[in-house]
């Protein structure tokens, strides 16, 4: 139903003496918020989309190239679309400072005829230059952007363009051998996304755990593109940081976001419950147990370089520091999910089962895949106990996918007699069907 | 007030950076030393700025021991008899004369290097003149390998293209201007 149909059942309620008008009032005033905010949101994407095209333009008629023209003329127009941006955005900050479609736009803009300048210079002096270094420059000079409006919109682009830095480096060749090697600045990106943060941190709510879109949209971004990047940008430890990035996601989420309705305006939640699973699935897995536990082994410190030795003892740091301020706040009485409290102590656990397999010769492996087996199989059902209990259907859908996963997994891998893994799966199924019996009630009256 | 000194100050760097680059760029074309180097060139094409012939050189270069893959260097710079310049060491420590650039070693191999210079590789052409430029220059460079080569400059290391040239005319009095 519209808002607007909406608004005349309301009124027909309210004249057939079903609703009082006070109670109508309050609705329709609660909708027009809503459809304020919603309209905002629309002004600022049909802004940025704008500014997007206008710039794409403006690269387009660099590209042309006007060498016909003197090269102290064209010194001259290098310096329009900068000029252009910087007039847009003085706009914007002096003139429509409560905009923020404006603010949101013009800082876009900006961003991108900053890169229009520095090409259309580049490309009077012949400049092939080195493109990492025109992205590095770009990218300085759009920091600001963030700070003096606040701006948030151009996070997107600025941190695609920071993620040239981890792209690896693909040497193809038709006749020799072809290459791979990882992008070794990668410590660029670490800067520009830690040049974002601050910025973050400035969006959010910090006297509530509700946000709004712009923090939320932040949280997805700053959440994906973190994730993405860690196998590139952490060299070494990643046990620990993966560890630490799902606590640390968690903290962050219930504190910030906790209060939000779904799991789509919760991003950090959600993407530490994804890796979670993602990350707690691989243990349970024998055959690969060794590389997981094995990698960056600790009796091999002593030929570590300086890079892998800090980001191994960082990592390590982290994931205490974030365990630490879990377990206080469990201890405190807030709400927190205790198997994710309780993955450090598995990931030392799983630790441990391995140099004992490896220094001690004591083979326990198989019982800590199970453990972790039944860890998973209990973090599952306590998703759906807990979603049917604050009647959360996405929670529960997740542990629904937690548990049927983790028996797929194991129907392909389960080394049984043939009969007793097709006893073991009916009963699974069967197990399944009892949960759709007894949730039939509630769900479908 | 404190908001207007903060834009004032950013829309200077703004600004500044193209006009540092413009003016470095000036000093290399006006007071760096002149080479000339043989060259051959094909037609790709830049997202951000236009059309462009690479220009390809000849970048391999016998190297000090101990060089490998990623390191940076100075590519020594000699001319010949006939008046050409060709990059005749890569070296760690940096020359006591003007006639050497900035490189990155790409890759060593009993002890030739093939290093990469920053902005020489490009000659940016108005996307009209482009395919016609590059049937020019590679008739050239087929016919006689003296006919086409590329002027540059350099000064403390750093280098600039300035101009290409193809039967002893500037490639681009080819279009008329």
């Amino acid at each position: 139903m519209n808002n607007l149909a909406l608004s005349n059942f309301l009124n027909s309620l309210e004249r057939n003496g079903l609703l009082p008008a006070i109670a109508n009032k309050e609705i329709q005033n609660f909708i027009g918020n809503q459809t304020k905010a919603v309209g905002k949101l629309f002004l600022v994407l049909a802004a940025l989309i704008g500014a997007t095209f206008i710039s794409a333009g403006v690269f387009s008629i660099v590209s042309h190239n006007w060498d016909d023209f003197p090269k102290n003329v064209r010194g001259i127009i290098s310096f329009i679309p900068v000029l252009a941006g910087i007039f847009v955005y003085y706009l914007a900050i002096f003139k429509h400072s409560k905009s923020t479609s404006w603010i949101e736009a013009s800082s876009l803009f900006l961003m991108l005829m900053i890169g229009a300048s520095m090409a259309l210079v580049s490309q009077t002096y012949q400049m092939d230059g080195d493109i990492d270094f025109f992205i590095f420059v770009w990218l300085c000079l759009t920091i600001p952007l963030f700070y003096i409006a606040r701006a948030s919109g151009i996070a997107f682009f600025y941190l695609i363009l920071a993620c040239k830095f981890i792209v690896p480096h693909f040497g193809f060749s038709l006749f020799g051998p072809s290459d791979f090697s990882l992008n070794d600045k990668y410590y660029y990106f670490w800067f520009f996304l830690l040049g974002v943060l601050p910025h973050f941190y400035i969006t959010l709510n910090k006297q509530g755990d509700k946000q709004g879109f712009r923090s939320i949209f932040l949280g997805w971004l700053l959440g994906i593109v973190f994730l993405i990047a860690m196998p590139i940008i952490v060299k070494s430890g990643y046990l620990w940081w993966s560890t630490a990035a799902v606590i640390g996601y968690y903290l962050l989420g219930k504190r910030f976001y906790g209060g939000n309705i779904s799991s789509l305006g919760r991003p950090f939640q959600t993407i530490s419950l994804v890796i979670l699973y993602h990350t707690m699935i691989y243990f349970t897995i024998e055959k690969i147990f060794p590389y997981i536990f094995g990698s960056n082994d600790i009796r091999e410190i002593g030929t570590w370089n300086d890079e892998q030795l800090s980001f191994y003892f960082l990592g390590l740091f982290l994931m205490i520091t974030f365990t630490f301020i879990a377990v206080r706040q469990r201890l405190k009485g807030v709400e927190l999910n205790r198997y994710i409290v309780l993955l450090p102590f598995l990931v030392v656990f799983l630790v441990g089962v391995h140099y004992l397999n490896e220094v001690f010769d004591f083979d326990m492996v198989s019982f800590a895949c199970l453990f972790v087996n039944f860890y998973i199989l209990g973090f599952g059902i306590n998703a759906l106990i807990k979603g049917r209990r604050f009647s959360n259907v996405l929670y529960m859908i997740y542990g629904l996918f937690i548990i049927a996963n983790l028996m797929w997994v194991r129907y392909f891998d389960m080394d049984i007699a043939f009969w007793l893994k097709g006893l073991f799966f009916i009963g699974v199924g069967l197990i399944f069907l009892l949960i759709h019996r007894n949730s039939q009630d509630e769900f479908e009256a | 007030m404190k908001k207007k000194v903060v834009f004032l100050v950013f829309a200077l760097v703004l600004i500044a950076v193209p006009i540092y680059i413009i003016f470095s760029s000036e000093a290399i074309l006006e007071k760096g030393h002149q080479h000339k180097i043989h060259l051959e060139g094909y037609d790709p094409f830049d997202p951000f700025r236009g059309k462009y012939l690479m220009l390809n050189y000849d970048f391999s270069t016998p190297c000090e021991e101990g060089m490998k893959e990623g390191d940076e260097g100075f590519a020594v710079l000699e001319k010949d008899e006939t008046g050409f310049s060709h990059f005749a060491m890569v070296t760690f420590q940096k020359p006591n004369h003007s006639d050497y650039v900035k490189c990155t070693v790409k890759y060593v191999y009993d002890n030739e290097a093939e290093i990469e210079v920053a902005n020489i590789g490009k000659y940016f052409i108005n996307e009209s003149k482009a395919k016609r430029a590059e049937k020019i220059l590679i008739k050239a460079v087929q016919t006689n390998l003296d006919d086409a080569y590329a002027t540059i400059r350099v000064l403390d290391g750093e280098c600039r293209l300035e101009e290409v040239y193809v039967n002893g005319k500037t490639l681009k009095s080819y279009f008329g201007k």
